[in-house]
């Protein structure tokens, strides 16, 4: 699949069916809100929310580590949902949207493996424990949807692409719940706490701050996943073309 | 030869370039990428089944709550285990064996084990705060006070904080409190 010249809408509207472009109007209000809730988040987050009595300012970390743990659950989820449509309907609608989720989901799982350790080191004192269930179902999460995107990547007709990938989404979403409840199925082979905002352990300042982040990260997620997906529109706009052009130029050389 | 296909082909020709057709320049070969998805895909593979094969056959990543280590002390004895609790009292800094150590009691469902810790605790260890320590039973009391009084300690070499799920934010009652005496101080 040709990715050449897809920054280039001039160039390219002639042969695609809809705008060379992946923003719209609403993308770009939608991202415009999205970064005035970052400013939001952090301004609260890290000048208003006081510091936990325990782990002090370390607590602040929460309002990027939930989120994204939340919000990688949410993208594969969309990764799920986009390959049982494609397995059900042959929607090629619905694999690019498991695509963009995907892509997605690996970027927050990595943060969340990320800002996990980070705030392990002084919460905990270590890094990371290999032992630990909730750490390595995680970053087994994290693997699997690496491998998603790799097995897209392995080639072949866009059809059997879109089955292969659709069964390594629909395999490895099945961890998402494995991870969620692993603080409560193996308490005793973990150092992460069960969840606090279900049992409503948190305080005021920082539980709004932290539903505010909810709010934020969603917004991030649904900008993010309606660009990749109009990057997907348009690069099987492109491969459809080259193909049509292909064929044309083939029939010419034969004189058909 | 007939000339009239070629003639199509030289109409054609006018509408389309039919000049060589050169693979687009891309980031890499269409061939070396599959190649690496391929070498990723294995990788993923087989990190994921280590991963799994570790957490599902290493059975010394079990925590045993204080209560369960007493009650199942003589299987465990003579054996490195994992021990979770939470300090009940503030540790007391002493030495055993010409080693600096932090000797503390740690309790769990009203069962309290005396530990003897050998290293540096965790920046966040503290009274109230639960704790997972890797060690042994040891027969004999510690250097340190003697809480449980069961003729045992747990000595351990590496201790992790387990912070609960409890947030709660720092405000400034005590701070307030010791302005107020501060200022109701009659000078």
């Amino acid at each position: 699949m040709s990715r050449a010249g897809t920054g280039d809408p001039k160039r390219l509207a002639g042969y695609l069916d809809g705008p060379a472009r992946t923003g719209s109007r609403f993308t770009f209000w939608l991202g415009a809100a999205t970064l005035a809730g970052f400013a939001g988040v952090a301004a609260l987050g890290l000048l208003v929310v006081p510091a936990d009595d325990v782990q002090g300012d370390t607590v602040r970390i929460i309002f990027v580590h939930v989120p994204s743990a939340l919000g990688a659950y949410a993208a594969f989820g969309l990764t799920a949902l986009g390959s049982v449509m494609w397995l059900w309907r042959r929607s090629e609608w619905w694999d690019i949207t498991a695509h963009a989720g995907a892509e997605v989901a690996v970027l927050l799982c990595g943060l969340t493996l990320v800002t996990g350790m980070l705030w392990g080191r002084p919460t905990w004192g270590t890094y990371w424990e290999w032992g630990d269930v909730r750490l390595v179902t995680t970053l087994i999460l994290f693997l699997v949807m690496v491998g998603y995107l790799s097995v897209r990547a392995l080639g072949g007709t866009a059809g059997s692409v879109a089955t292969r990938a659709a069964v390594v989404g629909l395999v490895g979403a099945v961890n998402i719940g494995i991870v969620n409840r692993s603080v409560n199925w193996w308490a005793n082979r973990t150092l992460h706490q069960q969840s606090s905002l279900t049992e409503g352990r948190l305080e005021d300042l920082t539980l709004l701050t932290l539903v505010l982040a909810f709010v934020v990260a969603a917004m991030a997620i649904w900008w993010m996943v309606m660009h990749r997906f109009r990057i997907g529109w348009l690069e099987r706009q492109l491969a459809d073309r080259d193909i049509h052009q292909a064929v044309r130029a083939r029939r010419a050389e034969a004189g058909r | 030869m007939d000339d009239a296909p070629a003639g199509k082909a030289q109409e054609a020709t006018q509408e389309t370039d039919l000049s060589p057709l050169t693979p687009r320049p891309g980031p890499r070969p269409a061939r070396a990428r599959r190649s690496v998805a391929a070498l990723v895909v294995v990788a993923v593979a087989a990190a994921v089944s280590l991963l799994v094969t570790n957490l599902l056959g290493d059975a010394s990543l079990f925590f045993y709550n204080a209560d369960e280590a007493v009650e199942r002390r003589d299987e465990l004895a003579g054996k490195r285990f994992t021990l979770q609790g939470t300090p009940i009292a503030a540790p007391v800094n002493t030495f055993w064996d010409d080693r600096p150590v932090l000797a503390f009691g740690v309790g769990f469902n009203d069962v309290v084990v005396d530990v003897v810790h050998t290293g540096d605790p965790p920046e966040l260890f503290q009274p109230g705060v639960p704790v997972v320590l890797e060690g042994a039973w040891r027969l004999g009391p510690g250097p340190g006070p003697v809480i449980a009084d069961d003729g045992w300690h747990f000595a351990s070499d590496r201790m992790l904080v387990k912070h609960d799920n409890d947030y709660r934010e720092r405000d400034n009652y005590t701070e307030r409190i010791s302005e107020a005496e501060e200022g109701g101080t009659i000078p």
